[in-house]
């Protein structure tokens, strides 16, 4: 059995068609990288998985429950940093843990002990009575990362996570991903950040215009003697700078 | 200036732009608001033609009534436009100075058709004014009155985005109604009616029929030079207010440890319902009645019950368009949490119960030391079934009908106004019952009221599950309205 499955899954938003006939199969215990450019329906497709977005075909399974027949099973045993990170405006740092734990039934005081643990980890503890909406984007991004991992989830779909991070907080969170993987978690991420992506991920898959053009493990990748850029820019079409001939 | 023009024409672009994509009048009430628009418009054109005939006797009072409903209507104009189409923390990233920043905002100000007919009402006011015994002066008088009270809206709306001059302006709004009550009530109220002259309305009509024109003049000239200066200075430094870098903690984080799963969303939304300027009526309504219960000689029972019935209704946005204050990405944090809809609104429920606690709990208070513990129980039950009367109505047309709501600005007529009168007149009756069994019907009134507490309570509970079922299916089309 698969942790993470879909058959078929499509996303239209009226004529657009932003997902289209998705089909996936993922390991438990496995790092996978979805890839794609900008508006290729990464997000889409996360927010699908997760249970945001209602698909207009398809169906979609976590841990062999279905996201749509059972969402709230569903999101108990998920961890999410999604795109917009999902923050409230106007709360603390530390208040934003506090107000999701007790949802993920833990104690107050298991929650503030997590809590703890996870901002001294992910250097946020001095900010922590810092208003999310004075933080910056990278302390903003590691305390949506912060409520993802607070409830300790089977399956951890992150998007973007490396995004303005600084470099001590990304090499945290990158051996945290290995660790979690290591214990049996499935992490689902999505990255622009391609050479961090080849170091981490053990399979990936990569989507344009809302179609997988490609599938694979990262084993078969270097087997076949491409970096997964070479590959990545195989299936994406790039401009040349050139073209701005009035630049400089 | 091309700069400037090009930025007014993007925001004058994206409010029509709004606008047209409503489609139709019934939207955002502007069928509605036009009806009652023209039959305002047309009371107000009588009303300048009584005043035309009385001021040219001498008689200024109709003048000073019309004069002082242009000020409010110029003080609620700024604050009850939501913020610029384009953000003035977005236009701080170009190469413009202060002043050009302030000569945009007040450009921005006249985008809306209900600035444009602020202005024509305004400026009709000096129809009676030229058949006043000093025309010239009268006419003068109005052109500088006019500009004085756009400033002093414009200062009001700055100065509510920050922290400190919010609680200074709530507390001069105290201040200003115990002192009209004070000056009402009709005791020792000599020394106040001294310095009436001192009011804008009345400097405009003396320079049109009172005594020393010229003093009057020199005054609004003054009023003027301070006004503008307050609005450039209330401008500037609502630029300047940055958030502060690390946020000590906050008073109300003790909410946080309120039990389930209900209690820290909860939490979350009672620090969203305070920064919405309409609760703040609700509060002045229960600090008047306090003062009322505290310093009356014999205070009347009633008063109590009609206080409670009137404090929730400045409440009402936030039973009736519960979600209004949150963004889009609070929105995707409900769809993430393992949590039915019945649970979120509950939470959200919770948050106006807490706040209308507040208000009505030193009412109670008082009541029961003024007249008993009978009184103050009658008072706690009306107000219980009143919330769970908002409430049921409230939860169905916070998913039916959100409307987006922004900080520290009155709540926008949103939803559809047959709703929301309705939803008033309906949430109100367990409260006019309540008088009614208690003046008509006193043997029996323990009984009805519970009654009513009870009938109110399952309406609740229906309406809740209800509206719990459509959140969880509409999350999107909800999240879609309030952006």
């Amino acid at each position: 059995m698969f942790e993470i499955e879909t058959h078929k899954l499509s996303k239209a938003f009226g004529d657009l068609v932003a997902v289209r006939d998705l089909e996936l199969r993922i390991p438990k215990g496995t790092l996978f990288g979805f890839l794609g450019p900008n508006g290729s329906g990464k997000s889409t497709t996360i927010k699908m998985l997760t249970g945001i977005l209602r698909p207009t075909s398809g169906e979609v399974f976590i841990g062999g429950r279905s996201v749509v027949n059972s969402p709230l099973e569903v999101k108990k045993r998920i961890g999410v940093l999604p795109e917009d990170l999902a923050l409230f405006e106007s709360l603390t740092i530390w208040e934003h843990l506090l107000m999701i734990g007790p949802v993920y039934e833990l104690s107050r005081k298991e929650t503030a002990r997590r809590a703890e643990q996870l901002l001294v980890y992910l250097d946020l503890w001095q900010a922590r009575h810092t208003c999310v909406d004075e933080a910056s984007s990278g302390m903003r991004k590691k305390c949506s990362l912060a409520l993802a991992l607070l409830h300790n989830p089977e399956v951890l779909f992150l998007d973007e996570p490396f995004e303005g991070i600084d470099p001590v907080s990304a090499r945290n969170i990158k051996d945290l991903l290995l660790v979690m993987v290591g214990k049996g978690i499935t992490v689902f991420l999505t990255s622009h950040i391609l050479e961090v992506v080849e170091r981490l991920v053990q399979s990936f898959a990569i989507i344009v215009g809302g179609e997988i053009v490609c599938s694979q493990t990262m084993e078969e990748t270097l087997r076949s003697g491409d970096s997964l850029e070479d590959l990545f820019f195989k299936h994406v079409v790039r401009e040349t700078a050139e073209e701005l001939e009035w630049i400089g | 200036m091309d700069r400037i023009a090009g930025i007014v024409r993007c925001q004058w672009r994206a409010y029509w732009r709004r606008f047209s994509r409503a489609r139709d009048l019934t939207v955002g009430h502007q069928g509605i608001t036009l009806i009652i628009t023209v039959l305002i418009f047309f009371k107000y054109l009588r009303l300048l033609g009584s005043a035309n005939i009385r001021i040219a006797q001498g008689d200024a009072t109709l003048v000073q009534s019309l004069l002082a409903a242009i000020f409010l209507a110029w003080l609620f104009l700024p604050i009850s436009i939501p913020r610029a189409d384009v953000s003035f923390s977005g236009l701080r990233h170009l190469p413009l100075s202060v002043s050009d920043l302030f000569g945009i905002r007040i450009v921005s100000l006249f985008i809306r058709p209900y600035s444009w007919m602020t202005v024509a009402g305004s400026l009709a006011i000096c129809y009676p004014l030229a058949h006043a015994p000093r025309p010239w002066l009268a006419l003068s008088a109005a052109l500088l009155f006019i500009p004085m009270s756009c400033s002093t809206g414009l200062a009001m709306a700055h100065l509510l985005t920050i922290a400190v001059w919010r609680r200074i302006m709530f507390a001069i709004l105290v201040l200003l109604c115990a002192t009209a009550l004070y000056v009402l009530s009709g005791e020792d109220a000599g020394p106040f009616r001294q310095w009436s002259w001192v009011l804008p309305t009345n400097l405009v009509t003396r320079a049109a029929v009172g005594k020393n024109p010229t003093l009057a003049m020199g005054t609004l000239v003054m009023l003027n030079v301070l006004t503008f200066a307050a609005a450039w200075w209330s401008f500037r430094q609502s630029l300047v207010n940055e958030p502060r870098a690390g946020s000590t903690k906050r008073m109300d984080s003790i909410l946080f440890r309120l039990p389930g799963a209900a209690g820290g969303l909860a939490a979350k939304d009672v620090r969203y319902f305070r920064r919405l300027l309409d609760p703040c009526f609700g509060l002045l309504a229960s600090a008047l009645c306090c003062f009322y219960l505290a310093a009356s000689r014999a205070p009347s029972a009633s008063a109590v019950w009609i206080s409670i019935v009137i404090l929730f209704i400045p409440n009402a946005p936030l039973a009736f368009n519960s979600f209004g204050l949150d963004k889009r990405s609070g929105m995707d944090r409900y769809g993430l949490l393992p949590v039915s809809g019945a649970t979120i609104m509950r939470s959200k429920n919770l948050a106006f119960v807490i706040i209308t606690s507040v208000q009505v709990c030193p009412i109670i208070v008082l009541a029961v030391w003024r007249f008993g513990l009978s009184v103050g129980a009658f008072g706690l039950v009306e107000a219980a079934s009143l919330a769970a009367a908002y409430l049921a109505w409230g939860n169905w047309m916070s998913i039916t009908l959100p409307a987006k709501m922004q900080f520290f600005r009155f709540a926008p007529p949103g939803g559809s106004l047959p709703e929301l009168i309705g939803g008033l007149v309906f949430a109100s009756l367990p409260g006019v019952l309540t008088m009614y069994v208690l003046q008509m019907r006193a043997e029996q009134a323990i009984w009805v009221n519970l009654l009513i507490l009870l009938l109110c309570g399952i309406l609740y509970s229906l309406a809740t599950i209800r509206a719990g079922r459509r959140f969880e299916q509409q999350r999107e089309k909800v999240a879609h309205l309030i952006l």
